[in-house]
């Protein structure tokens, strides 16, 4: 059979009975398209033609650039192959090739990168670098809102930017938001974020808003702010603190995560209020708080 | 299509220029190593050099098979190489020999039999705890700046037995002095953080304080000659000198490592918690590092045998 028309067979197939979202199949569907023009380009249409090997050069492909394309990193290239080797699986299940060549190709190591935070201080520097008081401008009430609601929630920027001015109006001690997988969850809305959030809601907002947009965040022309405009805000606001850090759009949400843990959190509580579905995604930031390596360290070494 | 002439299924041995054809595999095999693998530069380059050597001597894949494997090796006992060397080198040819049979260049896995040489390991050279508190102390430096540089490399080096490479890729805001921590990248691309202590803080401070009028670089925590990056050929001379001064000769920075490894176990640190700190994917290698004292020997000696 055509890999071409598996692919499609496949897609549906994940579609009605796997059930997955519309964003992860687009995904899937930009992936498999991928791997099946690569399969038409070296002349290799039908499924059951296909070996280990081509499997292997696909990946090898991939990380070189196909076709003047960019280069992928061993990460995004272990994405689309397992999205390759799904389709050979599927292929075999259907039953249309004996063996299911891709399967003992696995995904390029990658290392392990910890998340970038920011230290208690420096997020008491970075909010302090935002004008709060009389000679705020109301973008600058807005920035300061922000950034109080991420660090305060752990929500990822493109959660905060989805929020709506009635998730927030009454001021309610919880937030429900909607994050990754449409899943939703519920974290407290601390003290410090609400009223950076009241004070936005009563002298700013309104002079930002043309009464067209219900989202809780708004642009300079009234319309809901961009996930790219809420991360440019994060990286004018480090630089106005003056900190000398490598930022990413989810550094708060890394350093909310690793300071609930130091100061006692339990690893399932602060992957509840991340939204993790598994706790090994959440266990990262214990390698960074490392608290009990601290205690040990300061026991055994000579020099602590 | 340039690339389906790569794409297309492995074929058989051609025999045209064959004295390169051998070098051409070895480095196909590399590629796939780095890309389809993801093995790191240095792991790729020690496989590159193993294989080129092999290389030289059989010449031709069509002369790939067990026993001239095992002459080669055998030149290389004769030559004298050490055991360690040689357990490489048999682990390269059988990592090559597999990936060769499942790509259709070698009818069979001709290396497959070919068995590692067990390693010997020397004990390294440790120091005690005394010793190592005077060694960090003990910075022979021509100038104030390079002594202090010199104290922070050593109070770093001996608080968290980071290995060298790690030391040098240090960028400034990988340490954190509130929590006192720093992060390291280490083998494999694997970033950890590990602790240090009062004094290793102080000198860090001391160090930064200074560390302006040597360089401009904006990231690396310690510079060298004419204000670049430190690398691990300077840091061994630090820390050799360092050792002089103190009555050791010849003390290389990986020792240092062992002897924090030890010194914490002798604290009460237990293997698995030391794994962590020298960011050690098994705890075999963690085993390795840490030597049992004598101190500790006796100690248990005393607590649990009955006619002690």
């Amino acid at each position: 059979m055509k890999a071409r028309v598996l692919a499609k067979t496949w897609l549906t197939h994940l579609a009605v009975e796997r059930g997955l979202s519309a964003n992860t199949l687009s995904n899937y569907r930009r992936d498999v398209e991928r791997y099946c023009d690569w399969l038409e380009a070296a002349g290799l249409d039908d499924i059951r033609d296909i070996t280990t090997a081509h499997v292997e050069s696909y990946v090898k492909d991939l990380r070189r650039g196909i076709d003047g394309q960019q280069a992928l990193s061993a990460s995004s290239a272990g994405r689309a192959l397992i999205v390759a080797r799904g389709l050979h699986k599927f292929a075999l299940m259907e039953g249309e090739v004996a063996a299911d060549v891709a399967a003992d190709v696995s995904p390029p190591a990658m290392g392990r990168h910890l998340p970038d935070t920011l230290s208690i201080n420096e997020v008491a520097l970075l909010i302090d670098a935002i004008p709060h008081s009389d000679i705020a401008t109301p973008v600058d009430l807005r920035d300061r809102a922000l950034v109080e609601l991420l660090y305060g929630t752990g929500a990822r920027i493109s959660e905060a930017i989805g929020l709506a001015v009635d998730d927030v109006s009454e001021m309610p001690e919880v937030l429900r938001i909607t994050g990754k997988g449409s899943k939703q969850r519920i974290v407290p809305f601390g003290s410090m974020a609400q009223q950076a959030v009241r004070e936005y809601l009563v002298r700013a907002r309104p002079a930002l808003s043309k009464g067209k947009s219900h989202a809780l965040f708004l642009n300079q022309r009234g319309g809901p702010l961009s996930r790219q405009s809420a991360w440019a805000v994060l990286k004018k606001t480090v630089e106005r603190a003056g900190l000398d850090k490598d930022i990413s759009p989810h550094t708060l949400r890394h350093s909310f995560a690793t300071h609930l843990l130091e100061g006692g959190a339990d690893v399932r509580v602060v992957q509840e209020l991340l939204g993790h579905s598994s706790v090994t995604t959440t266990q990262i930031y214990t390698h960074i708080t490392a608290d009990s390596l601290r205690e040990v360290w300061r026991g055994a070494h000579p020099r602590a | 299509m340039a690339r389906s002439g790569r794409n297309a299924p492995p074929s058989g041995i051609s025999g045209a220029d064959a004295p390169s054809k051998l070098h051409t595999l070895i480095d196909d095999f590399c590629e796939h190593l780095d890309l389809v693998v993801g093995r790191s530069a240095a792991t790729i380059r020690g496989y590159r050099s193993d294989l080129y050597a092999m290389a030289d001597t059989i010449e031709d894949i069509d002369n790939f098979s067990l026993p001239t494997l095992r002459q080669w090796l055998g030149i290389a006992v004769d030559e004298g190489k050490s055991r360690a060397t040689l357990a490489r080198r048999t682990a390269s040819v059988k990592a090559f020999s597999s990936w060769a049979q499942k790509n259709g260049h070698l009818k069979a896995d001709e290396a497959a039999r070919l068995i590692s040489p067990k390693i010997t390991r020397d004990l390294p050279k440790i120091l005690g705890e005394q010793q190592a508190g005077d060694f960090v102390e003990n910075a022979a430096s021509t100038n104030e700046e390079e002594f202090l540089r010199d104290s922070a490399i050593l109070e770093l080096l001996y608080a968290t037995g980071m290995r060298v490479a790690e030391l040098c890729g240090i960028d400034l805001s990988d340490i954190d002095y509130d929590r006192k921590m720093v992060r390291v990248l280490g083998k494999g691309n694997k970033e950890r953080v590990v602790p240090f202590g009062e004094s290793a803080h102080k000198a860090l401070r001391n160090w930064l304080d200074v560390r302006d009028e040597m360089t401009e670089d904006p990231k690396a925590l310690f510079v060298g000659v004419r204000g670049q990056r430190i690398n691990a050929r300077q840091v061994r001379r630090i820390v050799d000198r360092a050792a002089k001064v103190t009555g050791v000769d010849h003390l290389s920075p990986h020792s240092l490592r062992h002897t924090a490894a030890t010194h914490l176990l002798d604290g009460g640190a237990d293997l698995r918690q030391v794994q962590e700190l020298l960011g050690h994917s098994s705890m075999q290698t963690t085993q390795i590092y840490t030597h049992v004292s004598n101190k500790r020997l006796l100690e248990a000696f005393n607590k649990a045998h009955p006619r002690a």
